[in-house]
């Protein structure tokens, strides 16, 4: 293989086009020979040399590597209808006792078997968003330090840094928070706020321990901000070289290109990264489990106790042996599965249209 | 013609726009920083020899004790994992890359990327109504089969890319001296793109090693060493989540002593990924 051009170019990545109709085409068309010093090729020139076994192009070898992978594809198919249908035969009872009231009531009682999913639902809203709030602008400003600003010695770094990020296990952040966070919410942020602030229903009884809504979406805001900032990178980069030069040719500043070219040309798909930050940070178990207080009950104060759909599955599931309390937990997984599931191919469909399918 | 303070106050708008960019760096690098530094500050005093030789101690409380039971039983369950998360996610990897420009490969693809973003817990409850409902008893089996729903997706897209970064000159080379498509496939393409394959594994084995929730109602844990799959096991990240929750002082220094060993773990398994990655690119670059 002759080997030329720059070292720096990322290699390209190919998708297959060749149909197999055309590699047998290919396979038995006659060719020069050709001296080769591939070790991985010599089967192939041995098989040149026989005709015959050139027939079982359509080999026996190529249908099973064929049914093996479309089988491994099928599975994962067969096992997405799985999980809802697993969920939703498994929670049927509840389904049937509660109605659509399980989405909107607010009694979770185990000694009368009467339960509904409000507090659940609205405290994973709540604390999601919250961390959004503060993690959108923060991710974005950085994203877009990494993609127009940053020189290469620090953009790869702080690029591994992000990704780094993402891959700490949440139990780690969850420790954290529980033994930092939440000791320096209880000493001074939650004194402060609801001190000055204690007026606004926002800030009213305020939880002397420390845990509550805005621990919770502190550490949340912490652990996606690595997802936004690294998806928000990827579509910003995506955008051609050419616009940005075309607005710098017209005069314009460096930041005013970001603003008015760059991240309108990658709208999609930074609502994407949001949405997908959204998707993480509403599935997030331990974390928010350690530090949200786990109190079934709705307040808008952020300094008051919460739960969420994940921690009042993680800490009532082991104990849950009645039918039906089993299975509102299981209905509060399905929510969570359609919640996430949704927001997640949402968030996918936006990054593609910007990034192309390869981005992550 | 732009007037010379409207060009100014441009300049300066950009400026602080730079600065303002550069402090959203810094933000987000204080908590970061700061939660690596007191978890390597704390795990680090409580890490030593007898952590990884030794179980949890006999009275809770009384002293820090080891982990042994849990990291042999984290190592039980990812490779039991990986026996079933790195098949599919290897050959589901290759179907998407040689057969899946269709709409079913679409579909895949779409699926894929859907899963890979599912809540975590969610896997541990499917396996609990799947298994540990009707077998009648926490195992590790059951754990393995929750993380591998969560290994999957990433091996399966990491193969992807991998594959599709081998240039088709090989294979087009390959075929036309008459290789059947398989053997081109397991001969050429796979060896080329070896580092790549190995990279994917990697990440997908980093993606479950710290996971806590799915392994609370699966594995649920055990304090000495066990190898039965059919029974419950212990795990690190879940022995972190119980001693943060008990109120004794040497348990919580237990667990910032796993964490820290969790930690190192993950850094390890990224940077191998990231040195393949690299030699990845040098190998199959078409230059």
């Amino acid at each position: 293989m002759e080997r030329s051009g720059e070292g720096e170019t990322r290699a390209p990545v190919l998708i297959p086009q060749v149909a197999p109709s055309g590699i047998d085409e290919l396979a038995v068309r006659p060719g020069v020979e050709r001296p080769s010093t591939d070790d991985g090729l010599e089967e192939a020139r041995e098989a040149r040399r026989q005709p015959h076994q050139l027939r079982a192009s359509r080999s026996p070898g190529d249908l099973v590597m064929r049914l093996l992978t479309t089988g491994a594809a099928a599975l994962i198919l067969v096992t997405s209808i799985g999980l809802f249908a697993t969920l939703a035969i498994q929670s049927r009872s509840a389904i049937g006792q509660f109605g659509f009231g399980f989405l909107t009531g607010s009694d979770w009682n185990t000694t009368t078997n009467q339960f509904a999913a409000f507090p659940a639902i609205a405290g994973t809203l709540y604390t999601s968003v919250l961390a959004l709030l503060l993690a959108v602008p923060v991710g974005l400003l950085i994203a877009v330090y990494l993609s127009e600003m940053a020189m290469a010695q620090v953009r790869l770094p702080l690029g591994f840094l992000i990704e780094l990020l993402a891959a700490i296990p949440s139990i780690v952040y969850g420790l954290w928070a529980l033994f930092v966070l939440v000791p320096l919410v209880q000493q001074h942020v939650s004194p402060f706020l609801s001190g000055r602030l204690g007026f606004l229903p926002f800030f009213a009884n305020a939880s002397p321990t420390g845990l509550g809504i805005l621990s919770a979406a502190l550490v949340l805001s912490i652990m996606v901000l690595p997802t936004i900032t690294a998806i928000s990178r990827d579509v910003l980069i995506a955008v051609p070289r050419s616009q940005r030069e075309a607005m710098l040719a017209l005069g314009a500043t460096r930041w005013e290109t970001t603003w008015k070219v760059v991240v309108p040309g990658a709208r999609a798909g930074i609502i994407g990264a949001v949405i997908l930050g959204l998707g993480r940070a509403v599935g997030e178990t331990m974390a928010v489990q350690m530090v949200l207080g786990n109190s079934q009950s709705t307040s808008w104060s952020v300094l008051g106790l919460g739960t969420s759909i994940a921690a009042t599955i993680v800490n009532q599931f082991q104990d849950a042996f009645g039918g039906l309390y089993r299975a509102s937990l299981l209905e509060l997984a399905l929510i969570l599965l359609i919640m996430a599931v949704c927001l997640n191919a949402l968030a996918r469909l936006l990054v593609w249209r910007v990034a192309g399918r390869s981005a992550t | 013609m732009i007037s010379d303070r409207g060009m100014t106050r441009r300049i300066l708008v950009d400026r602080m726009g730079t600065a303002l960019a550069v402090g959203a760096v810094i933000t987000a690098l204080i908590p970061l920083g700061a939660m690596t530094a007191y978890v390597i500050a704390q795990g680090g005093s409580a890490l030593s020899l007898s952590f990884f030789t030794q179980g949890p101690p006999a009275v809770e409380g009384q002293a820090i004790g080891g982990m042994f039971p849990m990291i042999v039983g984290s190592l039980i369950l990812i490779g039991l994992t990986s026996c079933l998360g790195i098949p599919v996610g290897l050959l589901s990897g290759i179907y998407l890359w040689r057969y899946g420009a269709g709409s079913f490969g679409q579909a895949v693809r779409f699926v894929t990327d859907v899963i890979a973003g599912i809540p975590s817990i969610l896997a541990g409850v499917i396996a609990f109504a799947l298994v540990v409902l009707p077998t009648g008893t926490y195992s590790a089996y059951s754990a393995a089969i929750a993380l591998a729903l969560l290994m999957f997706p990433t091996v399966t897209r990491a193969t992807e890319t991998a594959l599709g970064a081998v240039p088709t000159e090989l294979r087009e080379a390959a075929l036309g001296l008459g290789a059947t498509e398989w053997r081109v496939v397991v001969r050429v393409v796979v060896p080329t793109a070896a580092s790549g394959i190995v990279t994917a594994v990697v990440l997908g084995i980093a993606r479950v090693t710290g996971e806590t929730a799915p392994l609370v109602f699966t594995a649920n844990g055990l304090p000495v060493v066990s190898t039965n799959i059919f029974g419950p096991m212990g795990a690190l990240p879940l022995q972190i989540w119980q001693d943060a929750n008990t109120p004794f002082a040497t348990d919580h220094q237990a667990a910032f002593a796993g964490a820290l060993v969790l930690f190192g773990i993950i850094l390890a398994l990224n940077l191998i990924a990231r040195i393949l990655t690299y030699r990845l690119s040098r190998r199959t670059r078409i230059t």
